[in-house]
């Protein structure tokens, strides 16, 4: 029989349900895995076996008195700590917030914790959110499970290792600039960023509030796509929130052709600046979709330069404006290289930030009309190397030095700025052993078709995440 | 056209009680000036019409029936 650590969260959903196992022994398979590798790997900043025994109690009784717990019923879930549940502090990865208990949950949490969900603690990140490598100073660095001298990638670096490792089938992280689909290229696992707006953030520590997403990371696209049936949707006390009710979830993961699906190959966007392994992969995935029936497309991204420096400057002006109050009190307690990015913030003109959050309507309506009007996604590297050495700051890449940094987030902030769905998918492996992934970009407020393309994907085993069952 | 070093080192100084090192004010200097090379290349591109702050609008997204903005 398979191990439990080894369901998806579908697979724990329905076989609680039949009672042909407790929420208490899923929890407690689950948590084990989270004692014994969680440590290894950085991979949690709390985690509390009361709460998660006490929780998984309560639902095995609601099941007991004949009630339905909810879609997500006794699914262990991970959340990155920059998001509130209530009694924990939100440590955001920082010193700063380390007592900074939450005295009510998010939308987030209160929307898992009514579908039955059982969230397990806390998930360890990159300080404030501001970093693609997973490197943290106060919680220990995020280690990759596929060789733990490696980083994860982040900023939801503990989102990505939990999952590949199963001591969690579904953990939550946040994406500015790539922040879950760079660790989930780099850790093996499927991340999708959802369009703006579709997921709440009330009670979610902001790094840039205008690009800012909260999304799941799983081994499978099914236990994604059941995440975010139970997380979208409108909700008023977030700003950036928008109605979702058109959007189907769970109807579009079905098993079909793919001959009506034209997928644009975005060679100019990567090619370049991506390692040979991984770029050859993309035109090899290119050429097994076309064989499938997708009709495959070259195109190019217009105006990226403007967009990638109108993107820098809203990220960094609302960084600032974030943190000056903590700078100003706390200064020497910040991450130095944190600190260091976000500065040029405070100094950024009010007109190119205005000028770039205008631009970026302008842009993002293009790419919706000219690109989308050609493809219904998308297809590009996720990162452009695999997982770095977490002591490397620069690494060459195709005979060229290259910070390391700046190569992580080269191909997934982009898709902040436009504002769209973007889901990563593991593809592949380098000669060490390192997992890269596919990025699929989709049409704003088509999460749902982006997904169901994803699927039909992962059915095809052109993409497929693999566990890691010992370190 | 921005502060130069000395005018980053006077506002962080008023902002935060606090001195820039070199390593800071060249990477101030280097993200703002692509920053505003960037707005002048916008400022050449953009619309008159288009609204100061972007959000997603249901104006994105085409072929929905029955979608509704908030």
């Amino acid at each position: 029989m398979q191990k439990i650590t080894n369901f998806s969260a579908f697979h724990i959903v329905s076989s609680i349900k039949k009672k042909e196992i407790s929420a208490i022994e899923v929890s407690e398979a689950f948590l084990e895995r989270c004692k014994s590798i969680g440590e290894k790997l950085n991979t949690w900043i709390a985690l509390d076996e009361e709460t998660i025994l006490n929780r998984a109690n309560e639902i095995d009784k609601l099941l007991k008195d004949g009630k339905d717990p909810g879609p997500l019923c006794g699914v262990p879930i991970g959340i990155k700590d920059l998001i509130d549940m209530e009694n924990f502090p939100t440590t955001s990865g920082s010193l700063i917030e380390k007592d900074s208990f939450a005295n009510s949950d998010s939308t987030i949490v209160s929307k898992l914790k009514n579908a039955g969900a059982n969230i397990f603690g806390k998930l360890n990140l990159h300080e404030f959110a501001f970093g693609p490598t997973g490197l943290n100073p106060h919680y220990g660095d995020q280690k990759n499970p596929w060789d733990p001298k490696h980083m994860t990638g982040g900023s939801s670096g503990g989102s990505g290792n939990s999952v590949v490792t199963s001591q969690v089938p579904i953990s939550i992280g946040s994406d500015t600039g790539g922040s879950i689909r760079i660790p989930s290229s780099l850790c093996g696992s499927f991340g999708l960023k959802p369009t703006l707006g579709l997921v709440s953030k009330f009670r979610c520590m902001p790094l840039s509030w205008s690009l800012d997403t909260l999304g799941p990371l799983s081994m499978s696209i099914e236990d994604c796509s059941l995440f975010m049936s139970v997380v979208s949707g409108f909700d008023p006390q977030d700003p950036y929130s928008i109605h979702s009710d058109h959007i189907d979830f769970n109807g579009k993961l079905k098993k079909n052709d793919l001959q009506k699906t034209r997928v644009g190959h975005a060679r100019s966007f990567y090619e370049k600046n991506t390692d040979k392994v991984i770029s050859s992969r993309i035109n090899e995935i290119a050429q097994q979709i076309s064989k499938l029936g997708v009709e495959v497309i070259e195109i190019d991204i217009p105006e990226l330069d403007i967009a990638y420096d109108a993107c820098t400057s809203i990220m960094v002006s609302e960084a600032a404006a974030v943190h000056e109050k903590r700078i100003r009190h706390f200064a020497s307690k910040y991450d130095p290289q944190v600190i260091e990015r976000i500065k040029p913030g405070f100094f950024v003109p009010a007109t190119s930030y205005i000028q770039s959050q205008r631009f970026r309507g302008e842009w993002s309506q293009k790419i919706t009309n000219e690109i989308f009007a050609k493809v219904d996604a998308i297809l590009a590297p996720t990162t452009p190397i695999a997982a770095p050495l977490r002591s490397e700051h620069s690494v060459f890449l195709n005979g060229e030095k290259k910070e390391t940094r700046g190569l992580l987030i080269s191909l997934t902030r982009i898709w902040n700025f436009y504002g769209g769905p973007s889901v990563s998918m593991p593809i592949g492996k380098t000669e060490q052993g390192l997992p890269f992934g596919a990025q699929l970009m989709g049409r704003i407020l088509e999460d749902d078709k982006l997904l169901g393309l994803a699927y039909n994907l992962e059915k095809e085993k052109i993409c497929e995440a693999e566990r890691i069952s010992e370190l | 056209m921005t502060l130069g070093k000395d005018g980053f080192q006077k506002v962080w100084k008023n902002l935060f009680n606090q001195s820039l090192d070199e390593k800071s004010l060249s990477g101030i200097e280097k993200i703002l000036s692509d920053s505003v090379e960037s707005e002048k290349k916008i400022s050449d591109i953009i619309s008159s019409d288009i609204e100061p702050m972007h959000k997603i609008s249901f104006q994105h997204s085409h072929g929905r029936e029955n979608a509704k903005d908030n």
